[in-house]
């Protein structure tokens, strides 16, 4: 009981102990006294048998129960009296520190998001994403609308998914999906993501609506039209009632019975908010090359990915015999769900957390800059520690305790940037990123935060401690003892100073050549004017505007143009740079045998006829669309520059006659004119041929708008609004935005990648500035008396600043060229998100190294001015 | 510190103490003037050593401790064995002749 009572009350064990140990002396003295000394030597005498109190006090308190415990809460109490003396040293590395951890975390919260974080379905290990493939080339039929190349993998066909489910046993269950959208009418008219889907999807997933039931075998009949509605959009629209069950909900103009809704969280594929049943229509079980199924499959019990791949490899072989004319030379692909759905993005994240790693690096190098300066200072209170006492490892732990005290703090600081990091990240990030939902801060993260801090007080932290082992107590004890301990720290230094310039030009290279291709792009003449153009997109889908489409969008434009400031308004099956191109096979009449090098394919947009004037897309020859080129009026085409340098290279194309594989009976289509290139696929690849048709001769269901205004764009969205509302009260103006912003849109992923990576590049370049400053300032005030001698000896302030900027030039040259071979080795990372800018760009190098030159003089100059102007007088004297 | 004289095996001077306290409770000098006594000089118990094994001892719950006034009227730290430290010392002992016997033995034989 007494001893847990001390345990308790360390305080009093203390105090007794002090008693005990008085005593002794005390009584030691008085024995020396009879045994004939002087008193005063006599207690000298009994303490030095005693054997320093501290030491033994030492060897008492370490032996207490929960001592570790006591000592740790002595010591932190004791760093933060340290930490709180010198509040500049403390602000400058918390503040440091903070922004390396944060940005890590903000970082690393995306990378766990994207890439780590499982699925949100059960056994997603087992989850296997399935495709086709071409596994040789195949002749190209004209109009079969095969994608290009040989190695990228495309959807399932309907027969093809019946013949995998039939003809497979490594899956136990199988399901497709196609993505759409829809017009939902009920209230305020909405575009909303639906999938249709096959039998079996929500089984593979492995999760069941949350209210009601999956769709059966009536539903996938056309005997009535059901829905399952999305979590997000039941709580939206219907107020999340649970009453909805059973209810008549209109979607593209359609009624369907509401037979379900699924859990929160839970949107396969893609965010999708709603799911009807994929109705095969009669006849497309023939058509083996309708490929638009994503087919997703849940491994069987004790199957591998590779015995599946096996398997299906076997399957395509067989269809192959049975269907030569179609199957002969496809296979199929089996990746991970997770793969697929994160492969793409995965090298440029992990770039990123690369990146934001090493400025974290470069944080701790600065820290433990910091802290070797400290060292010189606290060298002597660490000698005196030693001579009152303390053990080497006490010493030790001391150091590290301060170290992990300053890395916690800045860790909790770090996790504020982190979230303010991650607010500001969500802004940027591009919708190509998958699984942006699962982006958040939560424990997994911050358990990398806390890692992060703990491994960065090691790093810091240790070097100090090390020196402080090794250093020498009589040698620092001695006033004003120029120690080698200063020598070493000085090496020390430099070698950081070599790694801060290494990463500092790793990560500017990386971001220079980012931001040397965003510039390009930015530079780029897209081929029509983004300025004061507002767009939106309506979807003429469904039975309520068959064969109505072209009056509803004339209808719609006729209004726009009648907005005040709205200086022309035209309508698009597809706007440039916003993602969506079709492209088409066609046969130019007289010609039989495809030119050489390839396909007979062209992007087609159906347009009204001002689209060209509003976009301001130049007129090169012939004549734009006008209003009599009519649903019954004669075929017509106009192509862009590069179709007409393609396929008719060294005549004019104005005239000749096109027929486009649309359709069920296309007719041939006379070229009335030939515009400007437009770059629609995106600003750093080269415009591709286009034609452009008539919107009145082919109707396309999804049609985006064009407004040109005077001012701002976005003021004229209401007017958009109600303009199209007035036309059709039931049809919804979805993703209504400036030009300029689809423009920026196409540019996200650079925009990201390169101004994070900018961001850090920056940081890195302030914290080796700082670095180098530091260095040089303790190097200039380390060696003030032998420079002093040297002025007294005559040399000139020159002479000291070519030997003092020389001499820490040394190490920013070595890290320099270092930095340089290793950015030419990582840049190749960036391959793929480098447009018109190779990896070992030499002039983004130069461009690099000169401005980390200019920094490091820069830094250098200051305390170096402060050497020249050295006082030899006054510099001795201080010895 | 070192002693000049013999050095104290380690886990001897806690073998030691017990022994010291076992004739009657003491303060640490005491302890240490009593060792170094009856050793006749030849053991000189380092204090720096002392007092841990002292706390040590008392923590195994072989010795305890309280407060009382020594004969100079000043208040010390009295140690006593424990019932508990009085089979440790009878333990230990055995253990010690053990060792010595055997130790004696190879130096005899040689």
């Amino acid at each position: 009981m007494k001893r847990w009572g001390r345990r308790l009350r360390p305080a009093r064990a203390e105090r007794e102990l002090d008693a005990e140990l008085r005593f002794h002396v005390e009584v030691q003295t008085e024995a020396n006294v009879r045994g004939g000394m002087a008193p005063d030597e006599a207690r000298r005498q009994a303490l030095l048998s005693l054997g320093g109190l501290e030491q033994i006090k030492e060897g008492v308190r370490d032996l207490r129960p929960g001592v570790w415990l006591e000592t740790l809460w002595q010591d932190t109490r004791f760093a933060i009296r340290l930490l709180r003396r010198d509040p500049a040293f403390t602000a400058v590395a918390i503040l440091t520190l903070a922004l390396g951890i944060g940005a890590n975390t903000a970082i690393f919260s995306v990378v766990y998001g994207v890439l780590l974080r499982p699925l949100p379905y059960p056994q997603p290990e087992r989850l296997v994403f399935i495709q086709q493939a071409r596994n040789e080339s195949v002749p190209e039929a004209a109009g079969r609308n095969l994608p290009p190349t040989d190695d990228e993998p495309f959807p399932v066909s309907p027969p093809v998914f019946a013949d995998f489910r039939a003809m497979t046993r490594s899956f136990s269950t199988l399901g497709g999906s196609v993505a759409l959208t829809r017009n939902f009418t009920d209230g305020e008219p909405e575009r909303l993501e639906v999938a249709a889907v096959t039998g079996g999807l929500l089984e593979t997933l492995g999760v069941a609506p949350r209210l009601g039931r999956f769709f059966d075998a009536a539903d996938f009949s056309e005997e009535r039209d059901a829905v399952i509605l999305g979590h997000g959009v039941w709580q939206r629209k219907y107020g999340g009632d649970a009453a909805i069950l059973g209810r008549t909900i209109h979607i593209g103009g359609k009624p369907c019975e509401v037979i379900g809704v699924m859990p929160e969280g839970f949107g396969y594929p893609d965010q999708s908010e709603a799911w009807v049943p994929l109705v095969f229509a009669p006849g497309e079980m023939a058509e083996r090359h309708s490929h638009y199924l994503d087919v997703v499959g849940k491994l069987a019990p004790g199957i591998t990915l590779g015995q599946a791949r096996g398997e299906l490899d076997a399957v395509t072989r067989r269809l192959a015999e049975i269907h030569p004319d179609s199957d002969r030379g496809f296979g199929a692909r089996a990746t991970l769900l997770h793969e697929r759905i994160v492969g793409p993005v995965r090298v440029p994240l992990l770039v990123l957390l690369g990146a934001v790693g090493f400025v974290l690096l470069m944080a701790c190098a600065n820290v433990a800059h910091l802290l070797l300066a400290r060292a010189a200072a606290r060298e002597r209170e660490l000698s005196l520690r030693a001579a009152l006492g303390a053990g080497r490892a006490r010493l030790v732990r001391q150091l590290l305790v301060e170290s992990l005290l300053l890395a916690l703090v800045s860790g909790v600081a770090g996790t504020l940037v982190a979230f303010w990091g991650v607010q500001g990240m969500r802004g940027l990030i591009p919708d190509s990123l998958p699984r942006i939902e699962s982006i958040r801060i939560d424990l997994p993260v911050l358990v990398f935060t806390l890692a992060a801090a703990l491994a960065a007080a090691l790093a810091f932290g240790t070097v100090p401690a090390l020196r402080a082992m090794r250093s020498d107590v009589s040698e620092a004890l001695k006033e004003g003892a120029r120690s080698t301990a200063g020598r070493a720290r000085g090496r020390l230094r430099r070698v950081l100073v070599i790694g801060e310039v290494m990463i500092s030009l790793v990560l500017l290279s990386g971001a220079g050549l980012l931001l040397n291709t965003l510039w390009g792009m930015m530079r780029t003449n897209p081929g029509f004017d983004a300025s004061h153009l507002l767009t939106g997109r309506l979807y003429l889908s469904g039975p309520a505007y068959a064969g109505r489409q072209a009056t509803v969008v004339q209808d719609a434009l006729d209004r726009l143009r009648r907005l005040p400031g709205v200086g022309g308004a035209a309508a698009t099956s597809s706007l440039p740079l916003s993602g969506g191109n079709l492209s088409y096979g066609f046969t130019i009449e007289g010609v039989t045998t495809p030119p050489a090098g390839g396909l007979v394919m062209a992007g087609l947009r159906a347009v009204t006829p001002d689209f060209h004037r509003v976009m301001r897309i130049p007129l090169r020859r012939g004549r734009f669309l006008v209003d009599s080129d009519a649903k019954d009026a004669p075929g017509v085409v106009i192509v862009s520059e590069a179709m007409a340098r393609k396929f008719w290279p060294d005549q004019d194309c104005i005239g000749r006659r096109i027929r486009i594989a649309r359709g069920k009976d296309p007719g041939w289509r006379t070229i009335v004119g030939v515009v400007g290139d437009v770059r629609h696929e995106a600003l750093y690849v080269p415009p591709q041929p286009e034609m452009y048709v008539p919107y009145a001769q082919e109707p396309l269901p999804a049609v985006q708008l064009a407004l040109r205004t005077s001012g701002n764009p976005m003021d004229y969205a209401a007017g958009l609004r109600l303009s199209v509302g007035a036309v059709d009260a039931q049809l919804p103006v979805s993703r209504i935005a400036p030009m300029s912003e689809v423009v920026g849109g196409s540019m996200a992923d650079t925009r990201f990648n390169g101004l994070l990576l900018t961001l850090f590049a920056l940081l890195a370049i302030v914290l080796a500035a700082v670095g180098i400053y530091g260095t040089l300032a303790h190097g200039i005030a380390e060696r003030s008396h032998e420079l002093a001698i040297r002025v007294a000896l005559g040399a000139t302030s020159r002479d000291l600043l070519a030997l003092v900027v020389g001499h820490t030039l040394r190490p920013v040259v070595i890290g320099g060229a270092a930095g340089l071979i290793a950015a030419g080795w990582l840049t190749r990372l960036l391959k793929n998100q480098l447009h018109g800018v190779k990896p070992g760009d030499p002039a983004t190098f130069a461009a690099v190294a000169a401005l980390l030159g200019l920094v490091a003089l820069i830094a250098c100059y200051l305390p170096a001015r402060r050497a020249a102007r050295i006082d030899p007088n006054q510099a001795l004297r201080h010895e | 510190m070192a002693d000049s004289k013999a050095e104290l095996l380690r886990g001897t001077l806690d073998l030691l103490i017990l022994k010291t306290l076992a004739l009657q409770p003491m303060h640490g000098w005491g302890i240490a003037q009593r060792i170094q006594q009856v050793s006749q000089e030849v053991f000189s118990v380092n204090q720096g050593s002392l007092y841990p094994a002292l706390h040590r001892l008392e923590q195994q719950g072989w010795i305890d401790a309280d407060w009382s006034d020594s004969d100079n009227n000043r208040r010390a730290k009295f140690y006593r064995l424990t019932a508990r430290g009085r089979k440790q010392l009878a333990s230990e002992e055995r253990n010690w002749e053990r060792v010595a016997a055997a130790v004696a033995r190879i130096l005899q034989t040689s």
